[in-house]
């Protein structure tokens, strides 16, 4: 082992292909692989390291509970495309290939299972940018569907946009149509085109699927599997949003408005039950929800139903046939539709009325059903009712076929039989209505027994009248109620108390002694001493250590009989921490060993059972567990763990507590996430159900404390798509949390001392903008843009909410202008500022200016016309204008308009908008007119100075007007002057010439010189760096020794 | 669509919670009835100042109170916090008025600095002295920890008062949701007794009895006392006691009692330690004079579950959860235990985030 290892020399090929192989050109080996040459220079490796570090420091989020229920609701999965580029294609093709049925005509969500542990909701985005914005705040995952053939839409962008502003969930991009393209070489061109521009738009690497063409009127089932398999491993993120609020994508819309009520006023505010998955957080009736669209509700009650598309409770290897569910009640998919009480089955009428003759069943159903369509009232409202909820095709009508309320376990016998009956149909039927409902799935062969329900085929039977839906919860409920009572005859019940019917009629009870503080007098002179010692950490009685407890008890239950000094060693080591009162019951023996061990179910064999230390295993065990306490604690690996570990484990603890509390919670009435819920809405405006749409998503949100209305102050910018900037005062739509509200934004930007208006924004940067609006967390994201679509792109803005605040100061510059009446030396009277001494008396002391840049302050009044005296650092002049900059607060304009996109829209509209509508001209106004700026040219006059004064400068300072023979007469030489004056310029000429060369020479000189002791220099610098260098180097190692 | 309509009440009762929990949940409240059939029927000076103390603490609060005084309409607004001054009328205790604050001053958009004058401590209301040892204390199992000051500047002793503190409260994004079951054992007990205008000796009588009362039980308590003299005494004399006793898991019970004109110092000190013990015997994690204050800063949690133990149920704390189930919609799961005779209470928070403040 010590020996040096030694290792076979590389042997070189000294023939064949790999000896005549020629040495590689590595020249580029460090830029094709930058890893390997990272360790040769320090320099590079820490670089590296840094790098890296940065890298790993930008993974990090911050952390977020992920509160995914066990069983998850399904994820919604939101198609999104411009008009025909295939999302109905895509969601048939993805709905076929998890559940082999064929849906012809998709109306709203459609939840499918996809796998063992996985559901999907599958949904179409209309083309609308208020269902955009609902579908962005509910997708899990985003299919884009883009139409290769014609190009990126301003859809996929405007989506993509909503997406980023409300909590980025995962995206992939479909290329569809790509079957149009006849050349491979294009073909693959334009996939390389798309998929590089829609990673700029996602992230680099995003997905992007391609289905190259239509078969059957689906994709290719090849593709379409590629995808769900994609579909099926994607990871979902939870979004802060989201998981801090409750909310339900309605899968489902039911009117259960009293048919009287709507007899008399059709108009009539309506009851409507919202069927989904909830997702997010818990819900409880009586809580606010936001429907986007529609607005603010507090529910009336919700209800947990049975989960219409369960995953397999049993660990399957595969999903199973009759486990690939389908639930799609706005689509009717199998034309089976159940509630809690009812189930409807949707009846062809076509379909009898060709196979009329086929069965006797089917025709006396038919008959029935005349029978009592006959009855006008109540038939009317089966058709008002049911056009408003499903718009469902003039040829189908449903039926409900509702359970005999004579049993609850026949009842919930039966709706387990609907639930499997689709695929097994041997659900037991015990029910009349059970046995009717398997009649319909196997297609109407036979109706023979559903006469017992003859009332309730035409209406839907309220849960409450019939007393049959939960009959089974409330007797649990009820025994629960009763059972401590029993339990314990003498304990009342606290939440009877508290919150209890009694509570309600018993309030004065209370109110009687209880007044309006908290603090407590209670005295009890009669204490039990003994009880009250425990509670001390004094008290020799059971130990402060929780866990072993018991053991502890035992040990002090019967400390007489020991006798084995043995033990008695350890007896300090046990009473160590807590009890120092040098209590007798602390020597423990064999015999109470036993007692702990049998009453922990080891039996009374570890009794003498002696292990290698000679001792009890029960002792042996017990000194583990303190030594583990005492060595191993987790506080060591608590120290160990990050800030970021912590911080997420603490969250990852109250989720756990949570989920531990449930149960205790149960009778408070929760609706937990991943339950299917129906919700009932009291006072829905009739719009909502007359105008409904199963296309538009309808999002029933939850929202804590965001209630209350205030001023919002967001950052905001302008989307460098929109093609024009933003004017203040034009009402914008802000979609924001669960909510779209129309509001009148002020946009300004601060100067880090006030917020200053803008009447625009800019065209490239954030600025600030107050709107009225309800509470939004700050932090928040948010998107704007304006009802009215007139250009391209849709979005306007997007920007954050800073700040919820009742004031919000923004102000715009006031700029008031006087005139000089009168100047003394320094202070000047001013008029045609102000028009009264009040306005001056709120001014005083305010600073002034002139144009020139004079500047004073304002004094006080003078005269009643509001003329005021102000000084000044200078004399001003009496053609100089003074202003008086000052800031005027805007008031924020308090307008607040939910879009109530799925009743009756309302908005307002832009100003611009009114005048193009009621074409009235834009107005005139003479003085905001731009006019060309003439100047006239300052003309100064020539400086005069007094002869009085002149006389009295001194001689140099004296104005002179000097006249010289030059300036005053010509000069006409004759020849000899001529011939002279020629010379004398010649010479001068040789003159100059000579000097010029000089100096050239002089400068040629200086530069070499200079050239030369900027070598000498050089040379002398390098010496004395070589001199330090090795002055320094034997200095260090001289340190060294 | 549901419009913000106020919720009705009736009676001069719980108007402090019924505030605060207007203010937080943003939801008007009306009270009718204030004293209608009393002699001298309307709202009192002390509620008044009370109103007009939480109309200065938020901004856009509307306050109306009818010409009779026997209604009040309250809109609430946003709290702001910064500074304020309240002069509080003698006929209430500083307490009174704190315990608002205490409330508020978390959730308000910068932090809260308070300085109140009257009487520091009496019968009826929480003194200073343990909102200052105990109460803001309490904080800190809901994370609102740093920053939290209460000083007491002049003692004001009734019936004439003259005292002053100083509040200064930060301001939090969200609370922390709890589960603070385990209440321990008590490990030590501690206290201040206070003397203003009386003789300095006082102070020491009742801190004797008192410990002779309480160390039959435990060994470590020490009570500090507190004399104040000049001008930081107040307008009258007086004296009194406020003990905290400090479990091992933290928990905090205290008792306090001051003297009517009268009283002997040893007896105050008795009955004050009596009353400690009697709320230690109570048990639970919160003592019943803070009981409001751990389920108010439950409701107001995140959407996890908190859960805590607290004594038996006070008629004050019955009709406290009542209103939370009004304001909030949040109903308390409550479990009696019955070894320990305290009463569990577990409820989900409602998710409140302090929309109030800035995003730094």
């Amino acid at each position: 082992m010590d020996a040096k290892q030694t290792h076979k020399a590389h042997r070189v090929r000294k023939a064949g292909a790999s000896a005549k192989k020629k040495p590689q050109n590595r020249k580029n080996a460090e830029k094709n692989n930058p890893k390997a040459f990272t360790m040769q220079s320090a320099q590079k490796a820490e670089r590296m390291a840094r790098r890296k570090a940065e890298l790993d420091e930008k993974k990090y989020h911050v952390p977020m509970a992920d509160r995914t229920p066990t069983t998850p609701p399904p994820l919604v999965v939101a198609v999104v495309g411009p008009p025909k580029c295939g999302k109905t294609t895509i969601i048939k093709s993805l709905v076929r290939r998890y559940t082999k049925h064929t849906i012809s005509d998709i109306r709203g969500p459609v939840t499918v299972v996809s796998g063992k542990h996985q559901r999907l909701t599958l949904m179409e985005c209309a083309n609308d940018i208020n269902a955009m914005a609902d579908m962005a705040k509910v997708a899990d995952i985003v299919i884009l569907a883009i139409d290769a053939s014609f190009g990126f839409e301003m859809e996929t962008f405007e989506f993509l946009n909503l997406l980023q502003t409300h909590g980025m969930p995962k995206v992939m991009g479909v290329l569809t149509h790509l079957d149009k393209f006849k050349d491979n070489k294009r073909l693959k061109m334009v996939k390389n085109n798309f998929k590089h521009r829609f990673w700029t738009e996602v992230y680099d690497g995003a997905k992007l699927f391609y289905l190259s063409g239509v078969e059957n009127g689906r994709y290719l089932d090849r593709e379409i599997l590629n995808l769900s398999r994609f579909i099926s491993v994607m990871k979902i993120r939870p979004l802060a949003w989201r998981s801090a609020h409750p909310y339900m994508l309605a899968d489902r819309v039911q009117d259960l408005t009293d048919p009287e009520v709507l007899e008399g006023n059709p108009k009539a505010n309506r009851t409507v039950a919202l069927y989904g998955y909830l997702r997010g957080t818990h819900i409880k009736g009586r809580d606010l929800v936001h429907i986007p669209g529609a607005g603010d509700y507090r529910l009336s009650t919700t209800e947990q139903l049975a989960d219409p598309c369960p995953i397999p409770d049993k660990e399957r290897k595969r999903l199973d046939e009759r486990h690939k569910l389908i639930y799609a009640p706005m689509s009717e998919v199998n034309g089976v539709m159940y509630d809690k009480d009812a189930v409807y089955i949707e009846v062809k009428k076509s379909k009898h009325e060709e196979r009329a003759e086929d069965g006797e069943g089917e025709r006396m159903l038919s008959e029935l059903q005349k029978v009592h369509t006959v009855t006008e009232r109540l038939a009317s409202q089966q058709f008002s009712l049911f056009s408003g909820t499903a718009p469902v095709t003039a040829d189908s009508v449903r039926r409900p076929a509702v359970f005999d309320g004579s049993g609850s376990e026949r009842e919930d016998g039966s709706e387990d039989s609907v639930l499997d009956s689709d695929s097994n149909g041997s659900g037991s039927g015990s029910g009349g209505a059970g046995s009717a409902d398997d009649s319909e799935e196997s297609n109407d062969s036979e109706e023979s027994d559903s006469s017992d329900s003859d009332d309730d085929i035409i209406r839907r039977v309220d849960a409450s009248d019939d007393d049959v839906g939960d009959s089974g919860a409330e007797e649990s409920d009820d025994t629960l109620r009763i059972a401590p009572i029993h339990g314990f005859s003498k304990r009342v019940n606290l939440m009877d108390l508290v919150y209890g019917s009694a509570a309600s009629e018993g309030k004065p009870d209370v109110a009687k002694d209880g007044d309006d503080n908290a603090k407590s007098f209670g005295r009890i002179d009669d204490l039990d001493l003994g009880m009250l010692r425990k509670l001390f950490i004094t008290s020799t009685g059971d130990s402060d250590e929780d866990e072993d407890e018991d053991e502890d008890s035992a040990d002090d239950e019967d400390a007489s009989a020991n006798e084995e000094d043995a033990t008695g060693d350890f007896e300090d080591l046990e009473a160590g921490s807590g009890t120092e009162s040098g209590s007798d019951g602390e020597k423990p023996d064999a015999e109470n060993m036993g007692d702990t061990a049998s009453s922990e179910g080891n039996g009374g064999s570890s009794n003498d059972a002696a292990n290698e230390f000679g001792l009890p295993t029960a002792r042996v065990k017990k000194l583990k567990k303190k030594f583990d306490r005492l060595y191993d604690s987790d506080a060591d690996a608590e120290e160990k763990k990050d800030f970021y570990q912590q911080q997420k484990e603490e969250l990852q603890r109250y989720v756990d507590s949570t989920r531990e509390e449930m149960e205790e919670l149960a009778d408070i009435d929760y609706r937990w996430a991943g339950e299917y819920v129906k919700v009932v809405l009291d006072d829905m405006p009739c719009e909502f159900l007359e105008g409904f749409d199963p296309a538009l998503p309808v999002v029933v949100g939850g929202i804590a404390n965001e209630e209350g209305l205030s001023l919002l102050s967001i950052r905001i910018k302008r989307h460098r798509w929109y093609p024009k900037i933003l004017k203040t005062g034009d009402p914008i739509v802000i979609s924001v949390g669960w909510r779209r509200f129309q509001t009148i934004p002020t946009y300004f930007m601060n100067d880090r001392i006030k917020n200053r208006m803008l009447k625009y924004t800019p065209e490239h940067m954030h600025c600030g903008a107050a709107v009225y609006g309800p509470f939004v967390p700050p932090g928040t994201g948010f998107c704007a843009y304006y009802l009215r679509k007139k250009h391209s792109f849709g979005i306007a803005a997007t920007g954050t909410v800073l700040e919820n605040s009742q004031a919000i100061e923004v102000v715009k510059k006031l700029k008031l202008t006087g005139y000089p009446e009168k100047i003394h030396k320094n202070t000047a009277y001013i008029k045609k500022m102000f028009n009264s001494p009040l306005e001056v008396a709120r001014f005083e002391g305010a600073a002034i200016k002139t144009v020139s840049g004079i500047r004073g302050q304002v004094k006080k009044a003078a005269g009643g016309t509001g003329m005021f005296r102000a000084t000044f650092e200078d004399k001003i002049k009496l053609s100089d204008i003074v202003f008086l900059r000052a800031f005027h607060a805007v008031p924020i304009k308090k307008f607040y308009n939910p879009v109530t996109s799925l009743l009756a829209v309302t908005h307002m509209r832009t100003l611009a908008e009114i005048r193009r509508e009621k074409s009235l001209p834009v107005p005139n106004k003479k003085d905001s007119h731009y006019k060309p700026v003439v100047r006239v040219a300052k003309r100064f006059n020539p400086l005069m100075v007094p002869k009085s004064v002149s006389s009295e400068l001194p001689f140099k300072s004296r104005p002179k007007v000097i006249q010289t023979t030059t300036t005053k007469r010509a000069v006409v030489l004759d020849r000899k002057e001529r011939q002279t004056a020629g010379l004398m310029e010649q010479i001068s000429l040789l003159h100059r010439e000579g000097k010029r060369k000089q100096q050239e020479k002089a400068r040629r000189q200086k530069a070499e010189y200079e050239k030369k002791r900027q070598l000498e220099n050089d040379e002398a610098d390098a010496r004395r760096k070589r001199r330090r260098k090795s002055f320094f180097r034997r200095e260090g190692q001289n340190q060294k020794t | 669509m549901s419009k913000r309509e106020a919720i009705h009440f009736e009676g001069h009762k719980f108007l402090k919670q019924r505030l605060v929990f207007s203010i937080l949940s943003q939801r008007p409240v009306r009270i009718e009835k204030i004293r209608s059939h009393d002699e001298n029927p309307g709202l009192r000076d002390f509620e008044v100042a009370l109103l007009r103390m939480v109309e200065s603490v938020t901004n856009g609060s509307r306050m109306v109170i009818s010409q009779t005084g026997t209604s009040v309409l309250l809109q609430p607004g946003m709290i702001t916090g910064g500074r304020i001054t309240v002069d509080c009328p003698v006929s209430r205790a500083i307490g009174y008025y704190l315990e608002v604050l205490v409330a508020l001053a978390p959730f308000g958009k910068e932090q809260l600095v308070a300085t109140l004058r009257g009487i520091t401590m009496n019968n009826t209301d929480l003194s200073v002295d343990t909102i200052r040892t105990a109460t803001l204390r309490n904080y800190k199992h809901f994370g609102i920890e740093e920053g939290v000051e209460l000083r007491v500047t002049k003692r004001g002793a009734p019936p004439k008062g003259g005292g002053e503190i100083r509040f200064i409260c930060p301001v939090v994004r969200a609370v922390k949701p709890i589960n603070y079951v385990d209440q321990g054992k008590i490990k030590r007990i501690r206290g201040i007794s206070y003397a203003t205008r009386v003789s300095p000796q006082t102070a020491n009588r009742m801190v004797e009895t008192a410990r002779g009362e309480l160390n039959k039980f435990i060994p470590d308590i020490y009570i500090y006392t507190d004399v104040y003299k000049g001008a930081d005494s107040g307008f009258s004399p007086g004296f009194g006691i406020s003990l905290v006793a400090e479990s091992t898991s933290g928990a905090l019970m205290t008792a306090e009692l001051c003297a009517n004109p009268g009283d002997s110092p040893e007896d105050i000190g008795r009955d004050a330690a009596k009353m400690l013990l009697a709320e230690v015997a109570r048990g639970g994690c919160f003592d019943s004079s803070h009981q409001w204050l751990a389920l108010l800063l439950m409701v107001l949690g995140p959407e996890h579950a908190s859960k805590t133990r607290i004594g038996k149920l006070t008629p004050f704390t019955i009709q406290y959860l009542r209103d939370i189930r009004e304001f909030f919609n949040i109903t308390f799961k409550l479990k009696a235990d019955p070894e320990s005779n305290t009463v569990l209470a577990t409820c989900l928070g409602a998710g409140y985030t302090n929309v109030g403040k800035k995003t730094s």
